[in-house]
């Protein structure tokens, strides 16, 4: 099991030195990943101030060596999909191939509504799926053309290529019960599993996260690894993590990835990433 | 007079850009801009590796201390303006207020406009720059703000934290002298990069005798008070400082007051990325 952190852009969080001075500091702890957020507002009505998550993740780059890094996750609905492809590549070089791309459909509408953008559900899966084919085709190195409803592009070369080989991770957001990410995640390199059941908005069992990736695994094609990242509950006795982590283990996840807690302040979480991952062999 | 150096975000990558920063810095000068370009489709740059200039910036920020950075030149016109009002407002604070934002109308041989379908038509250009800089100067004010124009709509909103530079990131604006147009539109902001047009085009470098001109043009129209620069790129030779102050000079004295040296060499005609770091550690023309 891998140990990420998926940490908040917004609010106290909202200062990219601070961001990367943090995943300085979770690096050195022990922690394999540090993800951070991808949006334009914060939650609901909030006015909270807010970072550039490219401009976040170059900083964090160039203040770490190890630690996997990358946005959870960016909605690439809302952008240009070849101005991120190219923001891409030129931080996997920068951290030296250390890029885990994560990707959805977008979760806010207020960052896309207030634009004047499409929030329309379907046609956001639309330009997911076109924007995740055009990312692979530009990153690839080699002459790429791509005739979609969405996007259109003309016999472009790209390069340099990404450091990584075949390409850097695309990990896909998803929600169980729901079918259809999934599959779609089953055709990249990971999922990142919301937290909760999106009927009941449970906390997700231990048997639904099985039944995710079983559902998953009928639908890879490749035979590469495929992560599964999962939040869980915090683990505070060392005792009970082995058992835990065990468990989730067996149920399919290769990536823990923490949280902030609700009532958590920046400081309070700065000091529980600082006492590092669960130790539990 | 200030001095900067204009290096390509083409056959370097961040690191190596953010490590040029650092000798500039070093060496004297008081900038350092990056092109930017997503894919540049002329001869000599066709199928050339290309670096996000944003990815870039902010690795040079980390480097450096006090150089003034910035894209040269940014066109908004291939990009969202509230996704440019967000990067640009992190890495004002990132640097500690040190962002210059040049921008330009775009040029359309970059397949970032010509090969993904965007706007190719130099008015409907022109009106998108305008609109979108009226876009990054309301949402950096840290105020409501709301606009409705011919091609962006915004609902109302407030963009928080705000650029650590007040009133606002210094934006320069290249100036086709001698249209009255394109000259307003510097005017209304923080520099101009004047670009000499004739009936077909560019016509050739601006001589003192321009410049002096463009800043008569200035001193006319401008309304504004605040501080207004007047920037010029070429080359100067490193290595005779005699030759380097006869080019400046006489621009200084006509009311140049940023000097941009275009350290653009390639691997085959000035020893690439080696050539570049010479001529960055020679320093600055010695004008005062």
């Amino acid at each position: 099991m891998k140990f990420g952190l998926d940490i908040p852009t917004a609010g106290a969080y909202a200062d990219p030195r601070k961001l990367a001075d943090l995943a300085a500091e979770a690096e050195e702890a022990g922690w394999d990943g540090f993800f951070i957020w991808d949006i334009v507002f914060a939650a609901g009505e909030s006015q909270e101030p807010v970072a550039n998550p490219w401009v976040a993740l170059a900083a964090i780059a160039m203040r770490t060596q190890r630690i996997r890094i990358g946005p959870m996750v960016t909605p690439l609905t809302r952008r240009r999909p070849w101005q991120v492809a190219r923001e891409a590549v030129s931080l996997d070089i920068l951290s030296n191939g250390r890029l885990i791309f994560g990707a959805g459909s977008g979760y806010q509408a207020r960052d896309f509504t207030s634009f004047g953008e499409e929030y329309d559900l379907k046609i956001r899966a639309e330009k997911l799926d076109e924007g995740l084919e055009i990312l692979k085709g530009l990153w690839s190195g080699e002459p790429f053309s791509f005739h979609g409803k969405h996007y259109q592009l003309e016999n472009v070369t790209f390069l340099p290529r990404p450091l990584q080989s075949p390409r850097i991770p695309i990990w896909l957001a998803g929600g169980w019960p729901s079918r259809k990410p999934l599959r779609r995640a089953a055709h990249w390199d990971g999922i990142y599993l919301m937290t909760v059941n999106q009927v009941t908005n449970e906390l997700l069992k231990l048997e639904e996260i099985r039944e995710a990736v079983a559902y998953m695994q009928t639908y890879r094609e490749s035979p590469d690894p495929f992560d599964v990242g999962v939040n869980g509950v915090v683990l505070d006795d060392a005792g009970k993590a082995a058992e835990i982590i065990q468990a989730y283990q067996e149920a399919g996840a290769t990536w823990w990835i923490d949280l902030a807690g609700e009532d958590e302040s920046f400081e309070e979480y700065r000091a529980r990433i600082r006492r590092g991952p669960p130790r539990y062999e | 007079m200030q001095y900067g150096v204009t290096l390509p975000n083409v056959r370097v990558d961040a690191r190596i850009l953010a490590d040029l920063a650092r000798d500039a810095e070093v060496a004297g000068w008081d900038g350092v801009f990056i092109w930017d370009s997503l894919h540049s489709e002329t001869d000599d740059l066709k199928g050339q590796p290309t670096c996000d200039p944003w990815i870039a910036l902010t690795a040079m920020a980390m480097t450096t201390e006090c150089v003034r950075i910035g894209p040269l030149v940014t066109p908004p016109t291939r990009r969202r303006p509230w996704k440019l009002a967000r990067e640009t407002a992190s890495l004002d604070q990132l640097s500690n207020g040190r962002l210059i934002l040049p921008v330009g109308l775009g040029y359309v041989g970059d397949a970032g406009f010509s090969k993904v379908g965007e706007e190719l038509d130099r008015k409907k250009r022109a009106q998108m720059l305008d609109e979108s800089l009226d876009i990054l100067n309301g949402l950096w004010s840290g105020q409501p703000f709301s606009f409705d124009g011919e091609h962006y709509h915004l609902q109302e909103m407030i963009f928080v934290p705000t650029p650590v530079q007040s009133p606002r990131i210094p934006i320069w604006v290249i100036g086709a002298w001698p249209r009255k147009k394109s000259m307003q539109r510097a005017l209304r902001y923080d520099g101009i990069i004047p670009a000499k047009m004739g009936e077909d085009g560019f016509s050739g470098e601006l001589t003192p005798a321009d410049i002096q001109e463009v800043k008569l043009f200035i001193n006319e129209h401008r309304t504004a008070t605040t501080p207004f620069d007047i920037i010029m790129e070429g080359e100067t030779p490193g290595d005779d400082h005699e030759k380097a102050v006869s080019i400046v000079q006489p621009l200084a004295e006509a009311g140049v007051t940023w000097w941009l040296e275009a350290v653009w060499s390639m691997p085959e005609t000035q020893g690439g990325v080696e050539g570049m770091r010479n001529r960055i550690k020679q320093g600055p023309p010695p004008v005062g």
